[in-house]
């Protein structure tokens, strides 16, 4: 369990993290998602003793990451999958780690082995490729066996089979009751990932909540209609007006209806006696719920128009 | 696809002993040797002694008296200005190397306690470079007992009691170079900041005449260090060289471990 209390980071009177309190709790995958200069990379590091708080704490398992006795057995982390001596083998290299939290060394060889890693252990890890410093970077995160495993957007510049394998492991070590914290922005990402989600912007917390629930939410839920002919959806198009409901013209024979379920439209298009090829419900995209909510904070983008369903 | 861990259960410690100092000297000796950079070093300083011992001595023989002869414990001294550039690399790149490829985070996050992490880099790159330099040491003796001849004087005892010094004064700087390293992080600053402090400042000081500054010069590291390696008894004795060096070693790490624990990593 990571637990944060007011957490703050201030650069220069500017707040990066500002005032973030959180409990982010076992057996389940927990997003972090916010736009690029969020804060997430900041609170990570904050969480793992490399950066030093300006007011509030984080804590893992109740205490302060620099006064675990033995942190890589608590928390494991990958932050940088670069993060490694381009000279040194990958089994040197996770030996040395070993040895600093007194983890018996062949739990290397199966650290390696969980991560595919065993058939190029021995070459320098300045000759692998970015896939293979990710799968070494979570070698080290695993190494101490912890309870609590962090992620900073593992899945970056992954190919599909690595993107996938990711997945897997963050499941499973979910699965056997460990606390996972993964940041990414790749939304369709974490929508196959995460159950649980933190959203941040600018440093503030923006929301928490599970998946499903921050889709529910999305106004972009909606009924899609395809029409025979345009002159019954435009029968139907006054009907909804009436009773305020909001339509959108997706084409000349298409609709976008929100707020009213797909057997509500149904039935309401036999009354009129309209002939349709199509209704379907239009579930927003995590992605698109997400972009809804944060669109107020996001520091360096451009003026994006509204996402629309079904695009 | 999951972990195929054999401890079950999520969060158990897999051994609860072990880690602490000992932990981190063990893995900073695995991280010293599992990089070429360290055979290079360590070579390079041997060949500097090979190549420059006989120079340097004939060089010593020459500006002598006729008749005189040099102590090849001098000549080793003298030479070990020149080789000590090696393990200065040598121990820095512990701490530079992990800056400039951002492994320093990780080694961080497995040594959160930052004096702890300084102490086991510190007495690590101070071990080899004990060792390193009585090897040097020897070398240096050696070479010049062979190259001067009859214009060298060799006794012993005191050959060996040079070598010995010279590993301790090299140790002495490579604890100066990690310290250096670890405030300024990178290869190129820590290698100025230690030759010019080593070599071009002490020269600049001692040629301004002004009485301040040349005792000044005389009490920096290089002079303390020839005073004590050289057995000297003047401007002070052998003792104080070596209380000066460790002052100065002890001094710029405690400057070190400040700005260390006060950094954001």
């Amino acid at each position: 369990m990571i637990t944060l209390q007011g957490l703050t980071k201030k650069y220069g009177g500017q707040a990066a993290v500002d005032n973030l309190s959180l409990t982010i709790a076992a057996g389940r995958v927990t997003g972090f998602l916010g736009p690029n200069g969020a804060g997430k990379s900041t609170t990570m590091r904050m969480i793992m003793g490399l950066d030093h708080p300006t007011s509030g704490q984080a804590l893992v398992g109740g205490r302060a990451y620099a006064d675990l006795a033995y942190p890589l057995r608590e928390i494991g982390a990958l932050l940088d999958a670069k993060a490694v001596h381009p000279g040194r083998s990958a089994r040197a290299h996770l030996r040395a780690l070993a040895r600093t939290n007194g983890i018996p060394v062949g739990r290397v060889d199966e650290v390696l082995e969980t991560v595919g890693l065993t058939s190029v252990a021995n070459r320098r890890a300045g000759s692998y490729s970015l896939g293979m410093g990710q799968r070494l970077g979570i070698a080290g995160a695993l190494l101490g066996n912890p309870g609590v495993v962090m992620f900073d957007e593992p899945v970056n510049g992954l190919d599909p089979d690595g993107v996938r394998w990711i997945r897997g492991l963050m499941r499973g070590l979910a699965a056997e009751g460990r606390t996972v914290f993964v940041s990414s922005h790749l939304m369709s990402e974490m929508q196959l990932t995460a159950d649980h989600l933190v959203i941040i912007g600018k440093g503030r917390l923006i929301t928490e909540t599970s998946v499903k629930e921050l889709i529910d939410s999305s106004s972009l839920n909606a009924v899609r209609v395809r029409g025979a002919e345009q002159e019954g959806l435009k029968m139907l198009v006054a009907r909804l007006h009436e009773s305020s409901v909001a339509v959108r013209w997706e084409s000349h024979n298409e609709l976008y209806i929100t707020g009213l379920t797909v057997d509500r439209v149904s039935d309401l298009a036999f009354e009129l006696g309209i002939r349709l090829h199509e209704v379907r419900s239009v579930e927003a995209s995590l992605e698109q719920a997400y972009m809804e909510l944060t669109a107020d904070s996001v520091e360096f983008g451009a003026a994006a128009g509204r996402p629309h369903p079904g695009a | 696809m999951t972990t195929s861990m054999p401890v079950t259960t999520a969060g158990q410690p897999v051994r609860a002993s072990g880690g602490g100092l000992p932990g981190a000297v063990a893995a900073e000796w695995t991280k010293l040797w599992s990089v070429r950079s360290t055979w290079w070093c360590l070579l390079g300083g041997a060949g500097l002694m090979l190549l420059t011992t006989p120079i340097i001595g004939a060089t010593m023989a020459n500006n002598k008296a006729k008749g005189t002869t040099v102590p090849v414990g001098d000549v080793a001294v003298a030479t070990v200005y020149v080789a000590q550039f090696a393990l200065i690399a040598l121990a820095m790149l512990m701490i530079t190397a992990e800056y400039a490829s951002g492994s320093i985070r990780t080694t961080l996050q497995s040594v959160p306690k930052r004096g702890r992490l300084l102490a086991a880099k510190t007495a690590v790159a101070a071990a080899v470079s004990f060792l390193a330099g009585i090897v040097y040491g020897l070398i240096g003796v050696g070479v010049s007992s062979l190259s001067l001849g009859d214009k060298g004087e060799t006794a012993g005892g005191d050959a060996l009691g040079s070598a010995l010094r010279i590993g301790v004064y090299l140790a002495l700087v490579a604890v100066l170079a990690v310290a250096v390293a670890v405030a300024v992080r990178s290869a190129a600053g820590t290698l100025t900041i230690v030759f010019v402090g080593l070599t071009v400042l002490p020269v600049v000081l001692q040629a301004s005449d002004i009485d301040p500054l040349v005792a000044l010069a005389e009490r920096m590291p290089n002079s303390a260090g020839t005073v004590f390696m050289n057995a000297d008894t003047s401007p002070y004795g052998p003792g104080m060289g070596l209380l000066l060096l460790v002052l100065w070693a002890l001094g710029t790490l405690a400057l070190g471990f400040y700005v260390l624990r006060k950094r954001d990593a």
